[in-house]
């Protein structure tokens, strides 16, 4: 469904700072009724391959083909997002950054009732008229999850999406993905968190200093021990 | 165009919960202190004093108010990732930052609406005999400056941070004013460096007295429409021009 080809960035070189590439000649694929993980320390190269992903920042090189044709703007509108922090326009009531959301997606109105209905489904109804500013981050993890799904997207990119969501948040989240990706959606989940992406991932890619160090089908061939990839992960000399 | 519309209506109700009507009734309390304080002086041109105050009291307020606005709807939202959320959806860029500036236009229209509202209730009440339809104009061309700034801070914002930014239009914005005054100063010497050469080349496209009325409305050169037009169709092409740097900018840059 997305597939990224030896996609690369190098930001622009800072006057005595030596650059090196935030991401070096990755490759993903990401399936339907897939759930991709992708893992990697801070600064692994993970959300600067979802911005490009998602045409916010301008790759180095590389290509992207959805459905087997060149990632154009048109298809980027099948992709839900949810980002890392509460990256929402902080003044604006939960109801009014869904709606502009919904409306900058299909270019069509949402109405007050699905509104609500979406915010319902995600908790927040009885806060649709606080400002994001003035919500809590678990909550505002739930406004960003409700922005990812109003379109009924083809694709779900979640940046850290368990973060800062409450116990039951997080059933609720992992229950919903699950269900997603029962019904045919492709999820890329980028997370920090091994034993999330082991009880959720079909597949898990691991990044390490933007390169791609690991990967494999949690399918075809489970893990024995989760702390194996936790070593993966962690200890450089162990990394393939 | 149902984004576009949502997105200039949100950017405007984002402004409006800024207090944005603060900095008028805190003006106009200032003016009619200042009005009171005047009125027990009795200076004779009391109606051209409170005109004056008002109308720099207004333009001054004004560029402050764009420059903290319109620095939070494009450097705080691509700090604050606001911007990152919006633009996920795919939606143009270009169209996001001409709706988000237009949305400031807005707020900056209903700025001096509400200025011009509370003037018209105070000149009524002190019975003052002030030229309305130029006083009127005068104000109005206020709004034209602003827009200059507010695409100042667009400009500078779509690439760098929210102190450049502010700094940048700042800078700009008093060059402006003050144009016409350093050329005639730079214009009288006999040593003509290049430099010099060059500032009296551009002083004249970089020049918005003409549309910082406030003296014309007293002088006798009558103001009006035909008179503002030549400054109001120079800030247009300012405008145009800077936004469609910021555009390019916007457009080329990455956002993170």
């Amino acid at each position: 469904m997305i597939e990224l080809k030896n996609l690369g960035k190098t930001y622009t070189k800072e006057v005595g700072k030596k650059s090196r590439p935030a991401l070096d000649a990755v490759n993903l694929l990401l399936k339907e009724g897939e759930c991709l993980g992708l893992l990697g320390h801070n600064g692994a190269g993970k959300t600067t391959l979802i911005r490009i992903l998602l045409g916010l920042v301008h790759p180095s090189q590389g290509k992207m083909f959805f459905d087997e044709k060149p990632l154009v703007r048109k298809a980027r509108q099948k992709i839900g997002y949810m980002p890392e922090n509460q990256q929402l326009a902080a003044r604006l009531t939960c109801e009014e950054n869904l709606k502009l959301h919904y409306s900058l997606i299909s270019g069509r109105y949402l109405s007050h009732d699905l509104a609500c209905k979406a915010l319902q489904e995600v908790g927040l109804l009885d806060h649709r008229k606080k400002k994001v500013s003035d919500l809590s981050k678990g909550m505002g993890r739930r406004l960003a999850w409700a922005m990812a799904n109003i379109s009924d997207p083809q694709i779900l990119v979640l940046d850290e999406p368990f973060s800062g969501l409450d116990p039951l948040g997080r059933i609720e989240l992992h229950r919903w993905l699950g269900e997603k990706v029962k019904a045919g959606k492709g999820v890329l989940l980028c997370t920090h968190e091994i034993k999330l992406a082991l009880s959720l991932c079909d597949r898990v890619q691991i990044l390490r200093l933007g390169k791609e160090c690991f990967q494999q089908d949690l399918r075809s061939k489970p893990l024995s021990d989760p702390a194996e990839l936790e070593s993966y992960f962690i200890h450089e000399d162990q990394a393939v | 165009m149902r984004p576009f519309l949502l997105l200039i209506a949100l950017s405007f109700r984002s402004l409006l919960r800024d207090k944005m009507f603060l900095p008028i009734l805190v003006w106009a309390g200032l003016l009619i202190l200042v009005t009171t304080i005047l009125s027990d002086l009795g200076i004779s041109d009391y109606g051209q004093v409170v005109f004056q105050i008002a109308h720099f009291g207004l333009h001054v307020t004004g560029v402050f108010v764009t420059l903290i606005w319109g620095s939070r709807l494009i450097c705080e939202a691509k700090s604050s990732g606001g911007v990152e959320a919006q633009l996920s959806t795919a939606y143009p860029r270009t169209l996001w930052l001409l709706a988000t500036y237009l949305g400031l236009a807005v707020a900056l229209l209903s700025f001096v609406v509400s200025f011009l509202a509370i003037w018209t209730v105070w000149i009524s009440y002190q019975k003052f005999t002030i030229p309305s339809f130029d006083a009127y104009l005068a104000f109005f061309l206020l709004w034209f400056i602003w827009l200059i700034v507010g695409a100042l801070v667009f400009f500078f914002g779509s690439f760098a941070r929210q102190g450049v930014a502010v700094f940048g239009a700042l800078c700009l914005w008093l060059l402006g004013m003050g144009s016409s005054f350093l050329s005639s100063g730079v214009g009288t010497g006999d040593d003509k460096s290049l430099v010099l050469i060059v500032w009296q080349k551009i002083a004249p496209l970089w020049n918005f007295s003409g549309l910082n009325a406030s003296n014309s409305v007293y002088v006798g050169d009558s103001l009006s429409f035909w008179l503002a037009t030549p400054a109001v169709l120079q800030a247009v092409g300012v405008i145009c021009v800077l936004i469609g740097l910021a555009v390019y900018f916007f457009e080329t840059k990455d956002i993170h």
